[in-house]
């Protein structure tokens, strides 16, 4: 049997599994250890359920994800969300969409401190939204900025779709972290171009509010200060050197629970609820990469990369072609997908393909948390628009996903930027070095 | 929690005193291993699994329930064999002597603690099959 066709029929089991229900993360254990059992033999195949998750379990750099998570936790419990947005709604609010540049800024700022896009875009709903439409806002406008808003998360640091993608790839999370800074900005820079354009188009859909007295806006600050505090501690940190990323991810778990327990928000129950919704994304998050472990370990042994390699090189094709083309495919996988389990299973063959046509790992990283980014708004299944609809569900879908096709736009021009001048990414680490 | 309090401090000591807490990496390891095992029974229980539901949509519910019922037992499937090799993988460790590298504590234990952890997986999980199933009688 050639390594392609044991790729072919290992990825058409898995999609198999995954159709039946199987949890993602199980299919892929079940078809790389039934894989590698077919060429090897049983006994060393068993081995690898307890040598792969082994290294894993144990390593100090996976193990920032529960970290991270518990900061977002914290940070949720704590109101930093709300600190933040009356904050820039203090500062904005009176501009022409200012409170919807103040949702982009607040989940842009909010996303520091919190590892989850979904979370972020759920406390920001509960935050901004009631605000944007008690102001008149358009209900698609309102919610679209949300969406995208929490979307960004993907791209800011410390995201944990960035620690998964290091650790499958095997490269540094302070290089991808790195990375990220310049086309985070520029995600950043693109909601806030879109919205401008909006409101310039359709004045009605975002009233002018009245202008906020200093003393409020003072006042709005001094409630924020905390959270400035922890991104200064962390982001701080880490670029400074001072921290590693695990030094940081430890500052922000334990920081992000003295200030929730100071401002005396956390109750028992609240914490509870914290550790266990953390405990159980942990798990979530651990059984797919030790499934994408076990799945790669099962493709390498088959030679499936070098194959698709040897395949991709005989096509008389441009590099650039390629990863369109690759783009494209990920853009329609995670339309019908789980985005971040359509990376992991993808990743051992698209990495080695990418790496050999001369692009670097880290930039390829960049581009696939934007597609991320891109498949948790886009139809038909985009996560956060579904998680608004739940939260608002007076608000139709329908009207939600008109709200977010400008930053649909917006998320384009940057993937398409970002694929066309890979210095964008890549000039910050390479200048660091 | 503790360990973050621990690695916090070992970054704070090695930046202010350039005197970092001896062990709190060797030691976080392996801690870090049985911390993060302890998260698999609660996700199990909470079901917090990231799984496709297009069959039970397309085909209805009662295929839907169906398939969850077989998934459930299929993770079960998969966490006694992991349990298992777990286990086998302590003992290879405890023969072998295996210790950290800068304290020379021998990692066993841990690994059997992980082990003991993954074998209460394989109980919760089969309350979580019990309960699809009796989904299905109803």
């Amino acid at each position: 049997m050639t390594p392609l066709l044991i790729g072919a029929l290992g990825l058409a089991a898995l999609f198999v599994l995954i159709l039946l229900q199987v949890p993602i993360g199980i299919a892929m254990i079940i078809v790389g250890v039934v894989g590698y059992a077919l060429q090897a033999g049983w006994a060393p195949a068993l081995t690898i359920l307890a040598s792969e998750p082994s290294g894993l379990l144990s390593s100090v750099d996976l193990a920032t994800v529960p970290l991270f998570l518990l900061m977002g936790t914290f940070a949720t419990a704590a109101g930093f969300s709300r600190d933040i947005y009356a904050a820039a709604a203090a500062l904005l609010g009176h501009r022409r969409g200012g409170l919807a540049y103040a949702t982009i800024g607040g989940c842009a700022a909010f996303g520091a401190v919190c590892g989850s896009s979904t979370a972020t875009a759920a406390t920001f709903a509960k935050a901004a939204l009631p605000e944007m439409l008690r102001r008149g806002y358009a209900e698609g406008f309102s919610a679209g900025t949300i969406a995208a808003g929490g979307t960004l998360k993907s791209l800011i640091p410390p995201s944990i779709v960035m620690i998964l993608y290091c650790i499958v790839s095997r490269t540094f999370i302070f290089d991808l972290f790195v990375a990220a800074l310049v086309p985070a900005l520029l995600a950043i820079a693109l909601n806030l171009v879109a919205i401008w354009v909006i409101v310039r188009l359709h004045p009605e859909y975002a009233p002018r509010g009245e202008r906020t007295q200093l003393r409020e806006r003072l006042q709005a600050l001094k409630a924020a200060a905390p959270v400035m505090l922890l991104m200064i501690a962390v982001f701080g940190g880490l670029y400074s050197g001072v921290f590693t990323v695990n030094e940081a991810a430890s500052v922000a778990a334990v920081l992000s629970l003295a200030f929730a327990f100071a401002r005396g928000r956390l109750d028992r129950e609240s914490l509870w609820r914290g550790l266990r919704e953390s405990a159980a994304a942990t798990a979530m998050i651990y059984l797919i990469i030790i499934g994408a472990s076990v799945f790669t370990y099962f493709m390498t042994l088959a030679r499936v990369p070098e194959a698709l390699i040897a395949l991709i090189g005989g096509l008389d094709v441009s590099s650039l072609s390629i990863v369109f083309f690759l783009l494209i495919a990920y853009l329609i996988l995670g339309a019908v997908f789980d985005e971040i389990a359509a990376m992991l299973i993808t990743l051992p063959f698209v990495l080695p393909i990418i790496e050999k046509l001369g692009y670097d790992a880290i930039w390829w990283g960049i581009l696939n948390v934007v597609v991320i980014e891109l498949g948790m708004i886009i139809p038909p299944i985009g996560i956060i628009v579904f998680i608004l609809h739940g939260l608002a569900p007076k608000i139709a879908l329908r009207t939600i996903y008109r709200g977010v096709v400008p930053f649909i736009v917006a998320d384009l021009v940057l993937l398409a930027l970002l694929t066309l001048f890979p210095e964008i990414s890549l000039a910050l680490p390479r200048a660091l070095k | 929690m503790v360990l973050a309090a621990m690695t916090l401090a070992d970054g704070l000591m090695r930046w202010l005193a350039n005197r970092p807490i001896e062990g709190v990496r060797d030691v976080g390891m392996v801690v870090i291993a049985v911390a993060v095992t302890c998260c698999i029974p609660v996700g199990l229980m909470e079901r917090a699994n990231i799984s496709i539901r297009i069959a039970g949509t397309v085909f209805g519910a009662a295929t839907g329930r169906a398939l969850d019922a077989l998934a459930a037992l299929v993770v079960e499937v998969v966490m006694v064999a992991m349990a298992w090799q777990f286990t086998l993988f302590a003992g290879k460790i405890a023969r072998a002597g295996e210790t950290t590298w800068v304290l020379k504590i021998s990692t066993y234990p841990f690994w059997y603690t992980v082990a003991a952890i993954l074998w209460m997986a394989v109980l919760v999980q089969l309350i979580v099959v019990v309960l699809e199933f009796s989904k299905l009688r109803r």
